[in-house]
């Protein structure tokens, strides 16, 4: 404390004066013998502040929140977390330092092996989250906006695209590596057939790339968002669907994938055939799922789970359903908002409210969310631009 | 502590030391600052690494300062804000005023001196549960982390003048509970005896 401005609480009255100081705050928090002393000859001069004071005292002490207890563990978790992400760094540059010092081709491969190692970059980036149409961009670049609720999308093989019955000519021959983009908004939904027949059905807020023509030894598109694919089979040139953080490997087989950004897990749900899948990354572990079994991806563990669960329920979207059994009543809501790219707000207290039933998507949301609140016994009010649900 | 801008500039310099010291002493501080914010410890969790991870990615690009508690706390509130609002961005506008501030305050390590007292700080709960989340933000970051009005008019967005309007409108909802009780308290008291 600085004491030689102590002449300062002198002219202090009020309990307040005491409490937005900040020296009398600290000294109620770290007291030492040094400030006791001060504050109790203090309070000998000026008996007539002492009630005051004690006001003070009680409180500052009243306004310290009850502490947590963070356990050494995890300090030393979140540390190690750090420290190897410095690591990582690290190695990095040495890397590219070791690299660049032998010749030229080598470099090529080095950095080429290093960067599907380290710095994989997934080619779907966050969509403009006020984009209201679905849109396609071509591997030169150009753009084509369509508008349409549910959108049919089919890839020639001749490399033309047909959306809605429209053919849009492609002009330029890509390179079997450029990859066409497919973004469908909030709110909308589309189904795209490619050049090899395969049929994908794009749930609302998804992003699909893929190559015009599949040239290579394997099929590989990318996916963001949730999806049912119903693969043409061709043990020659597997399908791999790519997500953020799985890869999945597919011989001919309908399944679903559910990779948004902002949820905590990829599931992918199998309806028939086989599928593998693994984390996205190489030399990762591979996980062989049958039909009836779902597989959950966690990405704060970074582990891969299977479950026996009704797969139809997770594909029901594409026919216009929604079919929940004991679902955490969030995440009802989370689908409806993207379905219907409609705000929605639910109050902390409901979080443990889970639901089962079926939606009809066809029905307004009004009337599904009043479903909703009347099988759950829940409030709902509409505000201005959303929905608020409440206890 | 006089030494911030010091450990500081040692940590820009690549000084693995001073990482520890600096993680070491502001860790606690900003889970309990996360969980003021929301519940969600995972959150909370990367958050802290991220903003860690970002500081020693960046290290020799970082500013200046002489307070480092302030300086993470605040870009602390920055990084998890910004990620609750990616998790919730539905539910959420875009304005952290969303963010309910809760505090649950205790009773156990104040030591009642005696029965007045007692019912002085019953009144006192029942005040403080009145208080508005920011008002509770702001007295979280003065009472509880001791910054500068300036420095939480800078967390919180505001300007120095309704910082203190609003510390000083919720100390004074507060110090007027204790009035009323104890006088009615008093009032029983002369009554018994």
């Amino acid at each position: 404390m600085d004491f030689m401005n102590k002449e300062r609480f002198k002219y202090y009255q009020k309990a307040e004066d005491f409490i937005l100081d900040k020296d009398f705050v600290h000294w109620i928090l770290y007291p030492s013998n040094e400030l006791d002393l001060f504050w109790s000859s203090f309070i000998n001069e000026h008996p007539e502040k002492e009630s005051n004071i004690r006001n003070a005292i009680l409180i500052i002490k009243s306004i310290q929140p009850t502490s947590l207890e963070i356990s050494q563990e995890k300090n030393d978790e979140i540390f190690r977390r750090i420290k190897a992400s410095e690591e990582k760094l690290k190695i990095n540059w040495i890397s590219y330092l070791k690299y660049a010092a032998v010749i030229s081709i080598f470099v090529a491969i080095g950095s080429l092996i290093y960067t599907s190692l380290y710095n994989y970059k997934f080619p779907i980036e966050a969509a403009n989250e006020m984009d209201l149409k679905g849109k396609v961009i071509f591997a030169d670049g150009s753009t084509k906006v369509f508008d349409s609720d549910k959108t049919s999308i089919k890839q020639t093989a001749s490399g033309n695209l047909v959306i809605n019955s429209d053919t849009v000519v492609v002009k330029v021959k890509q390179a079997n590596t450029s990859l066409n983009h497919i973004i469908i908004p909030y709110g909308k939904r589309s189904d795209i057939i490619l050049a090899d027949g395969t049929h994908i059905w794009l749930n609302s807020g998804s992003q699909l790339s893929y190559p015009s023509e599949f040239k290579t030894d394997s099929r590989e598109v990318y996916l963001s968002g949730e999806a049912l694919f119903d693969v043409n089979a061709n043990p020659k040139k597997p399908f791999y669907v790519i997500t953020k953080n799985i890869k999945i490997k597919v011989l001919g087989t309908i399944f679903n994938v559910s990779s948004y950004d902002e949820d905590n897990t990829v599931q992918t749900a199998l309806l028939r055939g086989k599928v593998t899948a693994g984390e996205n990354k190489l030399f990762a572990s591979t996980v062989n799922l049958a039909p009836g079994e779902l597989l959950t991806y966690s990405k704060k563990n970074s582990t891969l789970s299977k479950d026996k669960v009704d797969v139809k329920s997770y594909a029901s979207w594409v026919n216009g359903y929604l079919i929940f059994i004991n679902v955490p009543i969030t995440e009802v809501f989370m689908k409806l908002e993207r379905y219907y790219n409609q705000d929605i707000k639910i109050e902390d207290s409901l979080e443990k409210i889970t639901f089962s039933g079926k939606l009809d998507l066809k029905d307004n949301i009004k009337d599904v969310i009043n479903d909703i609140a009347f099988a759950s016994s829940i409030n709902v009010q509409k505000k201005e631009g959303f929905y608020l649900i409440k206890k | 502590m006089t030494n911030d801008r010091d450990i500081w500039s040692r940590f820009k310099s690549g000084d693995d030391e001073s990482l520890t010291l600096v993680y070491s002493e502001n860790f606690k501080k900003l889970y309990l600052f996360g969980m003021k914010i929301t519940t969600n410890q995972t959150i909370v969790e990367d958050s802290i690494q991220d903003l860690f991870s970002d500081l020693v990615r960046n290290r020799k690009k970082l500013g200046d300062t002489n307070n480092i508690h302030f300086y993470l706390l605040k870009s602390f509130k920055r990084k998890l804000v910004r990620q609750l609002q990616k998790e919730n961005r539905y539910r959420l506008k875009n304005k952290d005023e969303d963010f309910e501030f809760n505090i649950t305050y205790s009773v156990e390590h104040f030591i009642i001196q005696n029965e007045t007292a007692d019912l002085k700080f019953q009144s006192l709960q029942l005040a403080i549960a009145k208080l508005k989340p920011r008002q509770k933000e702001a007295i979280y970051l003065r009472f509880t982390e001791e910054l500068e009005y300036n420095e939480i008019a800078e967390m919180m967005e505001m300007s120095i003048e309704s910082c203190r309007n609003l510390l000083f409108r919720a100390i004074k909802s507060l110090r007027d509970s204790l009035k009323g009780d104890t006088s009615i308290f008093l009032f029983f008291l002369q009554k018994l005896t």
